[in-house]
């Protein structure tokens, strides 16, 4: 089978498989498909093959690489889109995607099933003017395509800094019906700063909601996670389980939500769609921690054309079927004269 | 009226206490120094304190009995004489008051010289220690014979005492072993008058031709590599070769192997940052993983995230020496050390980068093995010890 017709099989298996698992979730199935898309990856995607190489077919590739190296199976004239990390560091990463189907396959699903589960349409507000070529940025303005009230050309980015302009944003989109707030952590941090200020409050509609994603890696202003749910709810007048967070980032093709929305009595937790594999890992040795902690590994069958077996330095403890986020996994105390930073070689 | 002694009037007070016994060190003879290198070896051969060392710093036992040794060993007191003579030292010719060294993040072995240099040229010392690294300096001050005993002091205090720090730098010199920010701080507090000595950390580069490059080299390479298991801003992070990489690579890690039976690497500092680095590294190039040392090769067009210390390292092809040289230039003030090795076919000089990064030029074997003679940081070791 040549390599093109091998992938269109994948493909096709996991379009199917993937709403097929939201009605019945099959671990079995699961792990047979991420091993066959594994494997065509570990033919086709050098920095993968020479990871297999070196560790095996289990093997997951460190977000890192994505800075380094290109991480598809396709051939630079095949890129439909590139996303790209936040450029926190002096090489950014870069996701390069062949087909964005898969990716908005996924988005949409999962979102329809945690971020807007009733088929109750919305108007959108955008906190922040999403990062151009950001997976979070082409992630947003699909929901307002999909999921909009109105037409998405009047979804207008608002600047967290200006009081004024967040609340008059707010309350045109108030007037009609349920609101979502869209933004990173950071945005709705700033936004808070600026409206308790100016002593600005909403109540907004029945079913509104408000997702915020990103944390505060490499921040200024670090919050507290449940102080920030209380602020949000209480600065826009929603209940506290509306209120949610998504994990994502540049390196996957899939998106885990909190459960809040669909399980508002359960405890707060993030839950990967059921194409996506979640396993804490001891960031040493790389074995499975079971319910301890242990930094995400996370196998994504959306992430056909690049690499599906994605290690990330994230912390994170299980949560029943879900997981809670304990932040970037702790460095070691500095020791001697070496320089630390990689920046200064790089 | 109360009156409460704080910290900081302590630091004052034990400032004046060695700046008194300074006068002890006026006219210090050949037996005086003798004692004192009789002492620092004394203090350098005892089993307890390397044990309690390698508890402190991570290392193995071996590595830090290594590093005590080859630090001490260039010890003379007829060459320590022999300075004092060329410098035409008298009391009238010294600095006056005290010498203070901060160190806030360095080799354990890095305060041997700012300690010892001082009291050897007649000027009282006294540092500030980390608390988590404060063995060996302790032992030096706790150890020393008389005249040396009163005229050096350690002091433990957190970087928010204030007060403290500016009670130890009320000085002429001062030298801070740290990070930018420690070393910005002390200059910060330090009066206007005072000369503050930079050692920043850094790391370092060994520039290599494959020609004549067998495992007598590799062994010597490997050593720079592993000491100190990199913690030292004089480890070679990167290999360049100007020849055949991959062969240089594969010689290295093998002489790595080797050696770790010798100097075993001790505690990983940050296995789960290593274990990424490893992982990125094998997924881009040629990966030599040994005992206790990873050795990446850099394929061509694409560089490789660097190593993280812990006996890592990167090995890659340059096109000539000539182009080292601009590269090694373009690395600016972190560059600490070069180490080289070529055989006469090539250029005899080191493409040094110019000042005011003034690296350490060796050839392999010796990049972690300054001399107590040797420049430090490019500067002479007696630098603002002495009044011309």
């Amino acid at each position: 089978m040549s390599p093109e017709s091998e992938r269109a099989r994948l493909r096709s298996a996991i379009l199917e498989f993937m709403p097929r698992s939201i009605e019945s979730p099959d671990e079995k199935a699961l792990g047979a498909l991420l091993d066959d898309v594994a494997e065509w990856q570990a033919r086709h995607v050098p920095p993968y093959a020479r990871l297999v190489a070196a560790r095996g077919i289990g093997a997951a590739l460190p977000t890192d690489v994505f800075r380094h190296a290109r991480v598809a199976a396709h051939p630079l004239s095949q890129d439909v889109a590139v996303f790209r990390t936040s450029g926190t560091t002096a090489s950014p990463g870069e996701h390069f995607f062949r087909s964005l189907e898969l990716y908005e396959t996924a988005a949409r699903l999962w979102a329809s099933q945690l971020l807007f589960p009733s088929d109750v349409r919305m108007r959108f507000v955008l906190m922040d003017t999403p990062r151009p070529g950001s997976s979070l940025a082409h992630m947003v303005w699909s929901f307002t395509d999909w999921f909009s009230a109105g037409d998405s050309s009047q979804v207008t980015p608002c600047d967290p800094n200006s009081a004024a302009e967040v609340a008059q944003t707010i309350e045109a989109a108030a007037g009609d019906g349920p609101v979502c707030l869209l933004g990173t952590s950071f945005a709705f941090v700033f936004a808070e700063e600026a409206l308790r200020e100016s002593g600005a409050s909403f109540q907004l509609p029945e079913g509104s909601r408000i997702m915020h994603t990103g944390g505060f890696k490499g921040r200024t202003r670090e919050v507290e996670p449940a102080h920030m749910i209380e602020q949000l709810a209480a600065r826009y007048g929603v209940a506290e389980n509306h209120v949610v967070a998504e994990y994502g980032m540049t390196e996957l093709s899939s998106q885990a939500y909190e459960t809040t929305l669909t399980e508002p009595n359960t405890p707060r937790r993030l839950k990967f769609p059921p194409w996506v594999r979640a396993t804490a890992v001891d960031p040493a040795t790389l074995e499975p921690t079971g319910d301890a902690p242990g930094i995400l590994r996370l196998e994504d069958l959306a992430n056909l054309d690049s690499c599906c077996r994605i290690q990330t330095a994230d912390m994170a403890r299980r949560e029943g079927d879900g997981w809670v986020l304990l932040g970037r996994a702790p460095g070691a105390v500095p020791r001697g004269c070496s320089l630390a930073t990689e920046s200064a070689l790089a | 009226m109360s009156y409460r002694v704080t910290r900081a009037d302590e630091v004052r007070a034990r400032v004046d206490a060695i700046r008194a016994a300074g006068v002890g060190l006026r006219a210090l003879t050949k037996k005086d120094l003798e004692a004192l290198c009789r002492a620092v070896r004394w203090v350098a051969d005892d089993s307890d304190l390397r044990s309690a060392i390698a508890r402190r710093t991570g290392l193995s036992t071996p590595m830090v009995e290594w590093g005590l040794r080859t630090s001490v060993e260039s010890l003379d007191a007829e060459r320590l004489l022999e300075v004092r003579e060329q410098l035409g030292l008298d009391w009238e010719s010294n600095a006056s008051g005290h010498v203070a060294v901060v160190l806030s993040g360095n080799l354990f072995t890095a305060c041997l010289k700012p300690m010892l240099w001082p009291l050897v040229l007649g000027v009282p010392v006294i540092a500030k220690a980390t608390a988590r690294d404060d063995v060996l300096v302790r032992a030096l001050a706790d150890r020393l014979p008389d005249p040396f005993a009163n005229a050096i002091a350690v002091e433990t205090f957190s970087r928010d005492e204030t007060a403290c720090l500016e009670a130890l730098l009320q000085t002429d010199v001062v030298h801070v072993y740290g990070g930018a920010s420690a070393i910005e701080a002390v200059r910060a507090q330090a009066p206007a008058r005072a000369l503050v000595v930079p050692h920043g950390h850094g790391f370092g580069v060994a520039l290599v031709s494959s020609v004549g490059f067998e495992a007598t080299q590799a062994d010597m390479l490997a050593l720079d590599v592993a000491a100190y298991d990199q913690h030292g801003c004089l480890s070679p992070r990167e290999v360049w070769v100007v020849g055949d990489a991959t062969q240089v690579a594969i010689d290295l890690a093998a002489a790595l192997d080797r050696l770790e039976v010798r100097l075993p690497r001790g505690a990983v500092s940050d296995s789960g940052a290593q274990q990424s680095w490893l992982g990125t590294v094998q997924s881009l190039g040629d990966v030599r993983v040994g005992h206790s040392s990873v050795v990446a090769i850099e394929p061509q067009g694409s560089a490789l995230p660097r190593g993280l210390g812990d006996r890592t390292v990167v090995v890659r092809g340059v096109a000539s020496f000539e182009a080292a040289g601009l590269e090694l230039a373009a690395l600016g003030p972190h560059l600490k050390c070069v180490g080289y090795y070529w055989t006469k076919a090539h250029p005899t000089v080191v493409p040094v980068p110019p000042m005011p990064s003034a690296p350490r030029c060796v050839p392999i074997g010796q990049m972690q093995t300054p001399s107590f003679f040797d420049r430090h940081d490019g500067w002479e070791p007696w630098l603002g010890l002495v009044r011309r």
